[in-house]
């Protein structure tokens, strides 16, 4: 009889000392939660295997980029969207990235200005052969002081201009990227896709990018969608020179 | 006995309280996940402080109380006027509503196909059958030279200044002794571009002309032309490396059309549509590409 009872109380337990872990996780401030060790630790146990099972596909085991597909590196500082706190990370596994939700980050794509059609939501006007390949000199100074100056200096005025070009409308005026529309910095030499090649910054300003990410709203449990958030943030900030970083933000 | 018996009485009791009680099921605890529960609708803690950082500009933790409970106040206001707006049928007869739900089903309806990677063999397949669409975009150099108003027939000596051009005289030369005008200034753009700016019978005429070529005189609405190619960088077959990032696009694009197309087909079979004797020729059933 006490065996019974043993043997029926035990799960019980272990459901009520879960479902209470769970609850305190969603109850914290998502920033909060890496203060506190427990529920730190329960969180990773349960993002790390979430991250294996929905993210790796993508993501890789451990969060590496892939720049042929659009994928950031997920252990670096350089945040698309957001600064890399897990609030905003949990929003992105949320809603996703041009996901079809309504909720998720939308708001601007690179757009293809070799094609006859630019941008698919307004009119923008295409750019010449010769434009192309100077808006592509002027990015690639940025990382390579021996880039045509001539040409960097055409690009530049494309780069700024009010009637064609418009990228600094996204990337700000001097290319640093808007963490607001997930517009990436292009001074420094984080490439989201290609390699920083004149060939590869070429493409993505003739053909346009469009990364995406799924909403996973509706399909993860909440906690595990804050544990899945954890774990990322955990990611970057775990090597020393991005903890300094943080620690500066 | 008597034990199992009042056990399953005190569950038909409350069995039946539940069914009979027109309120339906009510929760009366908040999940841990939501902030606050609005006639049985969530605000999730996530979406509340996405909402207090972007009133706030500072992150939550920093937030006051005072600044947190009026945001809170905010979104519950914010669901009990949504929850009005649903009981009013404004989903129905508001145009913005019907616009913002049109759109947002649209999405929907494609949204595993948007967020999906193809695969290699997938992308394979589809350049295989769809390679005449996969050309670089070709380039050229040209200039359109129109006559301007003067002495003489304009024909005559549009035809005098390409033989002239033909012969090897220098463009501001003959501009100059013919009375024409470099409408483009012998612009270098791609091939989509020229065919806007020349029109699609002059474009028609450049994309045959070789480098150097002068083009016969040719007559449109807006007067005479003569078309000189500097340079003509024809579109070029592109491998399936070079296509990839086009192809990637178009694939998704393709399948999401399918997908469209099968969910709006099976939506308007569900659906009972009835149609005016006078528009009796519409199709319901039919497939849209």
């Amino acid at each position: 009889m006490a065996l019974a009872a043993a043997l029926f109380a035990l799960p019980v337990a272990y459901w009520v000392h879960v479902t209470s872990d769970e609850a305190r996780l969603l109850r914290l401030l998502p920033d909060e939660i890496p203060a506190k060790k427990e529920l730190n630790a329960f969180a990773m146990a349960r993002g790390r295997s979430a991250f294996a099972r929905r993210c790796a596909r993508c993501h890789g085991s451990a969060g590496e980029p892939d720049t042929l597909h659009g994928v950031p590196d997920l252990r670096d500082h350089d945040w698309l969207y957001g600064s890399g706190r897990i609030g905003e990370i949990e929003r992105v596994i949320l809603y996703g990235i041009r996901s079809g939700n309504s909720k998720g980050w939308n708001l601007a794509s690179m757009p293809a200005f070799g094609t006859a059609h630019p941008y698919s939501r307004y009119a923008i006007p295409s750019l010449t052969p010769r434009e192309l390949a100077d808006v592509t000199e002027y990015v690639y100074s940025f990382q390579h002081p021996d880039a045509d100056s001539g040409a960097a200096v055409r690009g530049r005025q494309v780069f700024e201009g009010q009637s064609r070009g418009l990228c600094w409308d996204c990337h700000g005026g001097l290319g640093t990227g808007d963490a607001s529309i997930g517009a990436p910095n292009l001074r420094d030499s984080t490439w989201l896709f290609g390699d920083g090649s004149r060939r590869s910054i070429h493409a993505s300003i003739a053909y346009g990018r469009a990364g995406i990410c799924p909403a996973w709203i509706g399909k993860l449990s909440p906690v595990t969608i804050v544990a899945l958030a954890v774990y990322t943030n955990s990611l970057w900030h775990n090597t020393s020179d991005n903890a300094e970083r943080a620690d500066r933000k | 006995m008597i034990l199992y018996a009042t056990g399953a009485l005190i569950g038909l009791v409350l069995a039946g309280y539940e069914l009979l009680n027109a309120r339906g099921t009510v929760t009366r605890t908040i999940p841990p996940e939501d902030v606050a529960l609005v006639n049985q609708q969530p605000i999730l803690r996530s979406d509340f402080i996405t909402q207090l950082e972007t009133e706030t500009g500072m992150p939550a933790e920093r937030t006051s109380r005072q600044q947190q409970l009026r945001v809170l106040d905010e979104m519950v206001d914010e669901e009990i006027k949504v929850q009005r707006g649903l009981e009013l049928n404004f989903a129905e007869t508001d145009q913005d509503s019907r616009n913002a739900l049109s759109n947002i089903v649209d999405q929907e309806m494609v949204a595993n196909v948007a967020i999906s990677r193809p695969k290699e063999q997938d992308l394979l397949d589809y350049y295989n059958s769809h390679k005449s669409q996969y050309y670089s975009a070709g380039t050229m150099t040209v200039c359109d030279l129109v006559v301007m108003p003067g002495p003489g027939d304009p024909m005559r000596r549009a035809s005098t200044a390409a033989e002239a051009l033909r012969d090897g005289a220098r463009l501001p030369q003959v501009l100059q002794r013919f009375g024409l005008l470099n409408k483009n200034n012998c612009e270098e753009n791609f091939y989509f571009a020229h065919k806007i700016h020349l029109g699609d019978q002059l474009y028609g005429i450049a994309t045959g002309l070789s480098n150097g070529a002068v083009s016969e005189p040719v007559r449109v609405a807006d007067g005479v032309h003569v078309l000189q190619m500097v340079k003509n960088d024809q579109p070029e077959p592109l491998s399936f490396t070079d296509a990839r990032d086009q192809l990637t696009t178009d694939y998704i694009t393709y399948r999401e059309t399918l997908i469209r197309t099968g969910t709006m087909n099976f939506l308007r079979h569900r659906a009972k549509i009835l149609i005016a004797e006078d528009y009796r020729d519409y199709q319901v059933d039919r497939s849209r590409p």
